[in-house]
C-alpha cells in the first residue's frame, strides 16, 4: 500500500521543543510527515487555515496568547478543520487543563517531559493505525 | 551533527532569555508589587524552564523552577502583593536556578543535585502566597 505524505502541525513557545520536535519528526519513519511548526494558538490556526488538510496537530496547553485549550475550542468551533486530530501536550502540574481539553474533542494527550520513542508510538496509534483511519 | 550539543545551546540561550526577564519582573514588583503583568512573566519564565528543563531530564532545575511558577501562581491567582520575604525569595530561586542551570550546561547533564540551601528555598517557596488566618505570606 502506497503511503501518502501527512502533514503534522507542532505548537510550542518553547524554541527548545520546537527543535526537539524537529529532530524526533526527522527520525521517524513509519510514514513520511511534513511537519510545520507554530509558536502560539494564533500561530496555529494561521497555519491551519493555509493547510486545513493538516491531520495532527500536536498543541502545547500553556502558551502566552491564546491558550492551548483556546485554540482546540477555535479548531472545533471552525467545520473546515473539525476533522483534524488534536493531541495535548502539558506538564503533569496541568494534567486537569488535560482532561479538560480531552472532553473538549483532543483525541490524545502528551505528558512533558516525553522521549523520541513515546512521540513515535503515538504517531503511529494516531497516523497510521486502523485507528487513525477510524473518523 | 551532535544533537544533545545543539540542544543544549539552544536551552542554554532560552534559559538566559526568561531568567533575564524574570529578574527585569523582580525589580518592576520591588517599585509595583501588584504588577500582575510582572508575576504573569515570573510564571510563564518558570514554566517554561520547568518544562524545557524536565524535557531535558535535569531533575533538580525541574523541581526548583516547577516551585517558584507554582509560588507566583498562587501569588496571581489570589491577587496577592508580593511582600518583601517572598520578593527576596523568589530572586534568591532565580539565582539558585541560573547557578544550577550553568553548571548543567557546562557538565552537558543532570549534574547538579538539591543541596541543602536550595531545599530549604524550596520548603520556603512552598509558603509564599499561601493564605492562613494571620493573612498571606
Amino acid at each position: 500500500m502506497a503511503s501518502t505524505k501527512k502533514r503534522v502541525l507542532a505548537v510550542d513557545d518553547s524554541t527548545l521543543l520546537q527543535r526537539m520536535y524537529e529532530m524526533s519528526f526527522k527520525i521517524y519513519t513509519t510514514v513520511p510527515v511534513e511537519l510545520a511548526i507554530a509558536s502560539d494558538g494564533q500561530d496555529a490556526l494561521t497555519r491551519l487555515a493555509e493547510h486545513p488538510d493538516t491531520d495532527l496537530v500536536l498543541l502545547d496547553i500553556n502558551m502566552p496568547g491564546m491558550t492551548g485549550l483556546e485554540c482546540l475550542e477555535r479548531i472545533r468551533k471552525e467545520p473546515a478543520l473539525k476533522r483534524i486530530r488534536v493531541i495535548l501536550v502539558s506538564t503533569e502540574d496541568h494534567r486537569s487543563d488535560v482532561e479538560r481539553g480531552v472532553a473538549a474533542g483532543a483525541v490524545a494527550y502528551l505528558i512533558k517531559p516525553f522521549t523520541p520513542q513515546q512521540l513515535h508510538e503515538l504517531l503511529d496509534d494516531m497516523l497510521v493505525s486502523k485507528r487513525a483511519n477510524g473518523r | 551533527m551532535r544533537t544533545t550539543d545543539d540542544l543544549l545551546v539552544v536551552f542554554d540561550a532560552e534559559c538566559r532569555e526568561h531568567l533575564a526577564a524574570m529578574r527585569r519582573a523582580l525589580d518592576t514588583l520591588e517599585h509595583r508589587p501588584a504588577d500582575w503583568n510582572a508575576v504573569s512573566v515570573v510564571v510563564r519564565g518558570a514554566h517554561t524552564i520547568a518544562g524545557n528543563a524536565a524535557m531535558m531530564a535535569l531533575t533538580a532545575p525541574t523541581k526548583l523552577a516547577r516551585a517558584l511558577e507554582q509560588a507566583a501562581i498562587r501569588l496571581h491567582g489570589g491577587r496577592q502583593a508580593a511582600g518583601m520575604s517572598a520578593m527576596a525569595l523568589m530572586r534568591e530561586s532565580v539565582e539558585a536556578l541560573d547557578a544550577m542551570l550553568r553548571v548543567c550546561v557546562q557538565q552537558a547533564g543532570d549534574g547538579v543535585s538539591l543541596d541543602s540551601r536550595v531545599e530549604r528555598v524550596l520548603n520556603r517557596l512552598e509558603g509564599v502566597g499561601v493564605q492562613t488566618a494571620a493573612g498571606s505570606t
